[in-house]
């Protein structure tokens, strides 16, 4: 389980994160949906390692992990991350994409072999080993962030509003990727978005978040049926629902 | 949108004029009139020796000094990182042949321990004055790493594999092209191997022609020279392909490699760059305060040399202009026509890179030094063509950059209101170029004021500019009004560097806004 307790977070003047708090149970998806600059990416940037929080504390799998006096190193925080931008590397190609991931697992030259394989069939991306980024289409390059969190069988999974810019079709396939990916690894994924079709579509629970704190955290139609306030309404005015 | 023929027929004109017509002059005459026959000598082989090893040498110890300045740089709190890049800047200012003057004379003080007229010795000058361009565009690889890229490795492993396995090979085309510059101008140097006595091919080719006004010999000597750096240019060309040579230096760049909070390890980071900035810019400048002696030598020295630093300032001013228009047109040519004619005027236009300013001058001679057009070669107009030769891929460079960041719709969205290309030119891509016009003016500017090998030659008779001054009377054994005349050369080009600086700003601003 991720518990996120009490996260202040600020820049400046600017305070991103108002004690903020959220728990992650394996198996489960949470979409986090807000306006831009409510503080969502800082919260997965300090969940992941990148940022120290200002008060609170991070625990991940019972286990302290960010505090404003300490912090893991975010590789062995057993985690993984989706970017928005999807952060492909681009003088690496799929194969040594995922052989990077993998390497912290100690896999022989076999078994790395037939993880690779699994992996990128699992993403549908067999046969894609030596293909570089900019081979790759939009929706190619999604999965191939996809198989590059999976390669490294974290127990959670971050997604940072990775699929804001591909049209609704391949959205929906990669939704059921993730859907299933949930399943099969039994990850805790925290899904970033502004969409709240998407987090309705997608997420067992989804948290609405307002001024760097949720306001409201519920079942997709908890939250349809029974807004909390006037912002949580107009969040989810817009839904096909 | 493609520039309108005539303007490209003028532009391809002036390039076959300008660039093509030299370079093929210079191919073509040792093989005019049996030329070749015995022009290869055994002692040429130490020459090539001693020129690979020079050159290599200098980019090796740039990379080992440029690469890791450029970390410690980027990690430093913005006061120390603006005093150090000041710095930096100031080494890049001083003239290679400066260096070699201060550390000839450095030398001097330590006959035993010490040897500075050897190759040793003309790396080490070589790189204290060109470890910049190597500090600088590591500098910029770093500010271009999108911060994302080394995060998602983080969480897989650790910061020694990300920074061997992302951070390193993102940045390297930056690096390896500041590598690739320091060797192209370290082996096409002439002022510092004559300074200190070695023996290159540069200095040969100046023997050649100079001693036994052996054109020929001259220019076969030039031809390992240029293929070299031809095929290095095409590799540094497509390492580089679509990316920034430069990069705004303010702010923090967002890389891993961040500053360590133990105190033994910040001083010896402190240590390295404060040794580096002090060896390379703080001890130049003393050495010459030092050596310039009393107050009157500097007087001597301004009141003499007036009308070469007013012709310094005629020629650089006009070079710079001249060279800042053609490379604009070039380099529109080159972002806005088809592949071909794009990569036939790219390549041909950074060819002059390859040719040794020395061997620019003696191709220059040779063909405008003739009967019909001798008004070209008996005034200053030849000392603008050569820096027009010499410098114009800096301005190609600089241009090519600037238009890749302007948007094809901009200019398409203007034309659909102004049909007049040259409307269009002038309200609306200037405006957009006008901080990458004042970079290259400066750029032009500050080379040209400082150049020694093509000048040294094309100068006409009376005439003299502030460099030549300076290496005449180093030739005489002037020192003190060699080392006075140096920090007034570096003064002009530091109140220049400052008033460009200030127009620069205010010009940003402008676009920004």
């Amino acid at each position: 389980m991720i518990k996120i307790n009490n996260i202040d977070k600020q820049f400046g003047q600017n305070k991103v994160l108002n004690g903020f708090k959220l728990e992650l149970q394996k198996n489960e998806i949470i979409a986090l949906v807000g306006i831009s600059g409510c503080g969502k990416t800082t919260l997965l940037r300090i969940v992941a390692g990148f940022e120290q929080p200002d008060k609170g504390y991070v625990e991940i799998d019972q286990k302290k992990a960010s505090t404003p006096d300490f912090m893991i190193k975010p590789h062995e925080r057993n985690i993984s991350m989706i970017f928005q931008d999807l952060a492909l590397w681009p003088h690496m190609n799929v194969e040594k994409h995922l052989i990077f991931a993998c390497k912290n697992r100690q896999l022989t030259k076999t078994n790395l072999q037939t993880t690779l394989s699994e992996i990128l069939e699992s993403v549908k991306l067999s046969g894609y080993n030596k293909r570089y980024p900019h081979e790759l289409s939009g929706g190619e390059k999604q999965r191939l962030s996809i198989a590059r969190a999976l390669s490294s069988r974290s127990n959670y999974l971050l997604m940072d509003e990775p699929f804001s810019s591909i049209d609704n079709i391949l959205k929906d396939d990669l939704h059921k990727l993730i859907i299933k990916i949930k399943k099969d690894y039994h990850m805790g994924i925290i899904y970033v978005t502004h969409n709240i079709d998407d987090a309705l579509h997608i997420a067992d629970r989804i948290a609405i978040i307002q001024n760097g704190t949720i306001v409201q955290i519920d079942k997709g139609d908890a939250l349809l049926n029974n807004p909390k306030n006037d912002f949580v309404h107009r969040m989810i005015q817009g839904s096909k629902r | 949108m493609k520039p309108p023929l005539l303007f490209q027929f003028i532009v391809c004109g002036f390039l076959a004029i300008l660039i093509l017509f030299p370079i093929l002059y210079i191919v073509s005459t040792p093989f005019m009139n049996n030329g070749c026959q015995n022009i290869f000598e055994l002692r040429h082989l130490s020459l090539a020796k001693n020129t690979i090893l020079l050159a290599s040498g200098t980019s090796l110890l740039c990379l080992l000094i440029g690469v890791p300045m450029a970390f410690m740089i980027n990690n430093m709190r913005i006061f120390i990182k603006t005093i150090h890049m000041l710095f930096i800047i100031v080494t890049v200012l001083i003239p290679p042949y400066i260096h070699a003057i201060v550390w000839n004379q450095l030398a001097g003080y330590f006959p035993d321990y010490f040897s500075i007229n050897s190759l040793l010795g003309a790396i080490w000058v070589l790189s204290i004055s060109y470890f910049p361009f190597v500090t600088l565009m590591s500098l910029a690889g770093i500010q271009s790493i999108d911060r994302n890229l080394e995060e998602a490795a983080l969480l897989s492993r650790g910061k020694c594999y990300t920074m061997c396995f992302i951070t390193f090979p993102l940045i390297f085309p930056h690096v390896f092209s500041g590598a690739i510059f320091v060797f192209i101008f370290s082996i096409i140097d002439f002022g510092v191997p004559d300074i200190l006595r070695l023996n290159v091919y540069s200095i040969e080719i100046f023997i050649q022609f100079s001693a036994f006004y052996n054109e020929q010999s001259a220019f076969i000597l030039s031809f390992p020279l240029i293929i070299v750096t031809i095929l290095l240019i095409v590799v540094q060309q497509r390492y580089m392909k679509n990316k920034a040579y430069i990069q705004n230096f303010v702010g923090f760049s967002k890389t891993i490699i961040k500053p360590s909070k133990s105190v033994i390890k910040q001083s010896l980071v402190f240590g390295f760059s404060f040794s580096i900035i002090f060896l390379s810019s703080i001890l130049p400048i003393g050495v010459l305060c030092n050596g310039a002696g009393s107050f009157n030598n500097y007087i001597t020295a301004f009141s003499t040399s007036v009308n070469p630093m007013m012709y310094s300032f005629f020629l650089a001013f006009s070079g710079a202009l001249c060279v800042m228009i053609f490379g604009f047109s070039l380099s529109y040519i080159i972002e806005r026509s088809g592949k071909v004619i794009k990569n036939i005027v790219l390549y041909l236009s950074m060819i002059p890179f390859a040719i040794p300013s020395i061997t620019m001058g003696i191709c220059l001679i040779g063909i405008w030094n003739r009967p019909i057009i001798d008004i070209v070669y008996s005034s200053a107009f030849i000392i603008i063509l050569g820096y027009i030769a010499r410098f114009i891929p800096f301005s190609v460079i600089i241009f090519t950059s600037g238009l890749k960041q302007i948007n094809h719709h901009i200019e398409e969205a203007a034309l659909l209101i102004h049909p007049r290309w040259s409307t269009v030119m002038s309200r609306i891509m200037i405006p957009l170029l006008k901080p990458a016009i004042i970079v290259c003016f400066f750029i032009i500017f500050i080379l040209s004021f400082g150049e020694l090998g093509t000048t040294l030659l094309l100068m006409p008779p009376g005439t003299e500019t502030l460099p030549v001054k300076i290496f005449n009377l180093m030739h005489y054994g002037a020192y003190e009004l060699v080392n006075a005349l140096c920090l007034i050369q570096i003064f002009i080009i530091f109140i220049f560097s400052f008033l460009f600086l200030s127009i620069y700003k205010a010009a940003t601003k402008k676009v920004k806004k």
